[in-house]
């Protein structure tokens, strides 16, 4: 009622990063992990980034989570940017920049009480931790993701693997981060698993409006999950844009190979695509010694 | 420590070192006269053990048990110092030289071999001429002598910790370093701190007597226990009994320390270990249903028949396989679909006889061209093995010897099967190695494995299962561990081969995509059971049991839009919990009571269809 003047609504993104540039080495002998790259996540968006081993997919999710160094380029969250900010002053950002790692069996001490490890977010967060509120919360927490309230006070070992993927995930959702980084979060589950995993990140983003960066290999998974796909081949987003439009009309080449060599679970429709897909026929052909993986200069990084 | 006294050796040892304690604090207020007493009463000098000197007296006079209880004090505040000198020094330094790594790492190191080059006893008595008769700089000195070790026990040990996600996850929380270190990392490697403690306690206590031994840290007439053997060993001739008490005491000690060391290391991880499974429970009613699925196809290349499996766990066999059954014909390619903990790998391990150490089939036969392969004499499975049936595993990195060539390695293969010459059997390998699509084989055979991509490494991995020139083909997940492109060549070129060489290929997997790309028939497992065989249009058009419908409609890749995909509730039972009758009954949507009442066979459906599922009926109008 008071302006006429339509304002363009400009809403900043959660994430932004540009021209984002990681090395690995130094001096001569360093590598290019990650070269320019670019792109933009709103709130309550998923992300999902796709490539192969070695195409430098992780090492952008690191960067981002500041546990490597940046090269060249800005990584802006929240409006600041993060490659300046002293790891000791990342503490309160990171109460809303949270991660889910791939191996259920790694990312959880063995030595630490789920219930302890779901509380240190808290005092990471600047909260107090193990306090009745702290711990009313872990139990919540914990029931969110359809784990039993006492699951608190036992150990990872007691867990299968998808449970301890829960578990991952209620510790990154302690802190009511605005965004979480799922680094290869459901490609270490069996297939039933997988998909009881998927359908609860989904609802929580549903619940608390998060945003995901989510990594994968695994296209179908990532188109599931995803609102937007960015497709890297060694270091460099080859393709950027809507989910179903990647998915359906690949423009690059390098994503057209990439989908038409998922098989498809159904016998007569992978048969029939064999018959006419030229990638499916072509790949049977012998490969050059040298150009493979092993050359390619981000092959130890993922 | 609380959980070391539920155990007999370390509540012995806990009591041994308490009493210690309490007598070298009590002591020598209790004996005030002891510990400055120059002669005892000289009427019963060397008098053996008796009801009023029960260990004896010396050559002065003076009760040998009262020394030895006062003597206590000084030997154990000796060993206390230098053993939290070494600690106190080496874990920060290792924790902080592992973590940080780097130049503080490398500096600390040079500190470390520094150390550990010095004569150690030699510093010590450098030190003690300096201040003479000072223990404390004496134990001070041996303690920072002593932490080289620590520190390069801890930094090993952190190497390790630091690489573990959950390090990066309290990182990218904004955790800081020394909470990092003192929670997450220290409690980790605790275990090989507490032995390295105490072994140095051992070599502390050691060096103490043997300086109170020679009279350089403990004054006279001071009673010490070093001081005491050497007080014996003077009168070893004519009283040999004097260098027993404290001998014995300082042997038993060091004992006590390593003893101890082992236990509260064994029982400090006990609270988050995995925890000892309980006595399995064992069902007589598993073997009995073996006769409802016996294989009628006599003409079956390979044929598993009733299989029944047993793996030790915790000492007792627990039974991984149950009435597995199904065949492979000449030149046709099985899928054995299941997930994780389903004993699809245990199956096919089986067949080539690799069981796992302690495995054992208990019921049921392998047959290969109408021979059963368990009866077959080691010898005559030997020669079988990779001549007739060949394998390739899921980790092609690992299943190469990283110490040689590739290939001789298959070479090596072709020499045994072929026995050919070895010029003769290079030339094959190099043919091999172009057979399975790797250009410029030639190059390829001189590297070693560490020096091939995942994908060539997973190629020559082939190349030498077909060493033998097979007629079945065993595949363990082979595509796996690799990406979608490498994956779609690698089962383009299994298939190539399969069709030029007309091999049958048993392919283990848990990626519906791989089965339908690759296999003619399926057999899925589902908790150490076959729970379905069909041929593949089938499997995928109209899955006949519950576990094969869930875990294909579970599989994203079917309505990539949806917004809840459809999943199968629980998880895969593991072999001790595995539910009675229907062994999917827990988790299945159409259970009644007649799913766990007995064990559900096999059961045979139409041409090429059996499934263990009293239900099928339900799905015979709805198809997938």
């Amino acid at each position: 009622m008071t302006t006429d003047a339509p304002i363009l609504p400009t809403v900043d993104p959660l994430l932004s990063v540009r021209d984002l540039e990681v090395n690995y080495g130094r001096g001569r002998q360093a590598t290019p992990a990650v070269r320019g790259v670019s792109f933009d996540l709103q709130p309550g968006e998923t992300l999902g980034l796709v490539g192969e081993s070695g195409s430098g997919k992780s090492t952008i999710a690191r960067a981002v989570l500041g546990l490597t160094p940046v090269s060249a380029g800005r990584v802006s969250f929240l409006g600041r940017d993060l490659t300046s900010v002293p790891a000791r002053r990342r503490g309160l950002l990171t109460r809303d920049l949270q991660v889910v790692f791939q191996d259920p069996y790694s990312s959880l001490n063995p030595t630490r009480t789920i219930g302890q490890s779901l509380a240190e977010m808290l005092r990471a967060g600047g909260e107090g931790a193990g306090t009745a509120l702290s711990r009313e919360r872990i139990a919540e927490m914990l029931e969110r993701v359809g784990l039993p309230a006492d699951a608190a006070r036992r150990y990872p070992a007691a867990f299968s693997g998808g449970q301890r993927q829960r578990i991952a995930i209620a510790r990154a959702l302690m802190t009511q981060p605005r965004l979480v980084v799922c680094d290869e979060a459901v490609s270490a589950l069996d297939v039933s698993v997988q998909a009881q995993v998927l359908n609860l990140l989904r609802e929580l983003q549903r619940d608390f409006n998060m945003a995901y960066l989510f990594i994968a290999h695994d296209l179908p998974v990532v188109r599931n999950v995803s609102h937007r796909i960015a497709v890297i081949h060694r270091g460099r987003f080859v393709e950027q844009g809507p989910a179903r439009e990647v998915y359906e009309r690949p423009r690059d080449p390098y994503t057209q190979k990439l989908l038409s060599s998922v098989p498809i679970p159904n016998a007569r429709l992978q048969r029939s695509r064999r018959a006419t897909s030229p990638a499916a026929r072509t790949s049977s052909m012998p490969e050059p010694a040298a150009a493979d993986g092993a050359a390619s200069p981000a092959a130890t990084t993922d | 420590m609380i959980a070391a006294l539920r155990r007999p050796a370390g509540a012995l040892c806990l009591t041994y070192i308490l009493v210690l304690t309490v007598i070298a604090v009590l002591a020598p207020i209790l004996l005030p006269d002891v510990a400055m007493q120059q002669a005892g009463d000289l009427r019963i000098t060397n008098a053996p053990p008796s009801s009023s000197h029960p260990l004896g007296t010396d050559t002065l006079g003076r009760d040998v048990l009262d020394k030895l209880l006062v003597g206590t004090r000084v030997t154990l505040v000796g060993l206390v110092i230098a053993v939290s000198c070494a600690l106190a020094i080496g874990v920060p330094l290792g924790l902080l030289a592992g973590y940080t790594r780097g130049g503080v790492d490398r500096v600390v190191g040079w500190i470390a071999d520094l150390a550990f080059a010095m004569p150690t006893i030699i510093i010590v008595f450098v030190v003690l001429t300096i201040f003479p008769h000072n223990m404390v700089a004496a134990m001070i000195t041996l303690g920072l002598l002593l932490s080289p070790t620590l520190i390069r026990v801890v930094r090993s040990a952190t190497l390790v910790v630091r690489e573990e996600l959950y390090i990066d996850a309290a990182k990218a929380a904004g955790l800081s370093a020394p909470y990092i270190l003192s929670r997450h990392v220290l409690p980790r490697i605790l275990g090989p701190i507490i032995v390295q403690a105490s072994l140095v306690c051992g070599v502390a206590l050691i060096v103490q007597t043997a300086l109170a031994f020679l009279e350089l840290v403990v004054p006279n007439p001071q009673p010490s226990w070093g001081g005491m053997i050497a007080d014996g060993l003077r009168v070893l001739q004519t009283n040999a009994w004097l260098v027993i008490p404290p001998g014995l005491t300082v042997t038993v000690t060091i004992l006590v320390f390593g003893l101890l060391g082992d236990v509260i290391r064994d029982t400090s991880s006990a609270a988050w270990s995995p925890a000892p499974q309980l006595m399995p429970k064992q069902r007589g009613d598993l073997g009995s249903s073996a006769r409802s699925t016996e294989e009628t196809e006599g003409s079956a290349l390979l044929s598993v028949r009733s299989l029944a499996v047993t793996l030790p766990r915790e000492g007792v066999p627990v039974r991984v396989l149950h009435d597995v059954s199904f065949s492979l014909d000449e030149g046709e390619v099985v899928a054995l679909v299941g997930e994780s903990g389903c004993g699809k790998t245990m199956t096919a391990r089986s067949i080539v006889g690799l069981l796992p150490s302690g495995g054992e089939v208990t019921h049921g036969a392998v047959v290969y061209r109408g021979r059963d392969l368990a009866a077959l004499s080691r010898k005559q499975r030997h020669a079988l093995r990779g001549k007739a049936i060949a394998w390739v595993s899921q980790e092609p990195m690992v299943s190469l010897t990283p110490v040689f060539r590739v290939g001789w390695q298959i070479a090596e293969g072709v020499r045994r099967h072929q026995g050919t010459s070895r010029t003769e059997a290079w030339r094959r390998a190099v043919d091999l190695l172009g057979e399975v699509g790797l250009s410029d084989p030639e190059a390829v055979a001189r590297r070693y494995p560490h020096e091939l991509s995942g994908g060539m490494a997973q190629r020559v991995s082939i190349a030498r299962a077909l060493a033998g020139d097979p007629d079945v083909l065993i595949a363990d997940e082979p595509t796996t561990a690799l990406d979608v492109t490498l994956q779609a060549e690698i089962l383009a070129l299994l298939r190539r081969l399969q069709e030029q060489r007309g091999m049958a290929l048993l392919l283990v997997t848990h990626d519906w995509g791989v089965v339908a790309d690759i296999a003619d028939r399926v057999v899925v497992m589902y908790a150490g059971e076959v729970v379905e065989r069909a041929d593949v249009d089938d499997i995928f058009e109209s899955p006949c049991h519950p576990y094969t419908r869930g875990l294909i409609a579970s599989d994203p890749h079917h309505d990539p839009d949806a917004e809840r995909l459809p999943f199968i509730r629980g998880v895969v039972p593991r072999p001790e919990d595995w539910p009675a009758g229907c062994h999917f009954s827990d988790r299945c949507d159409f259970s009644i009571a007649a799913c766990t009442d007995r064990t559900v066979p096999l059961l045979h459906l139409t041409d090429h269809r059996e499934a263990r599922c009293i239900r099928t009926d339900i799905f015979e109008e709805a198809p997938a």
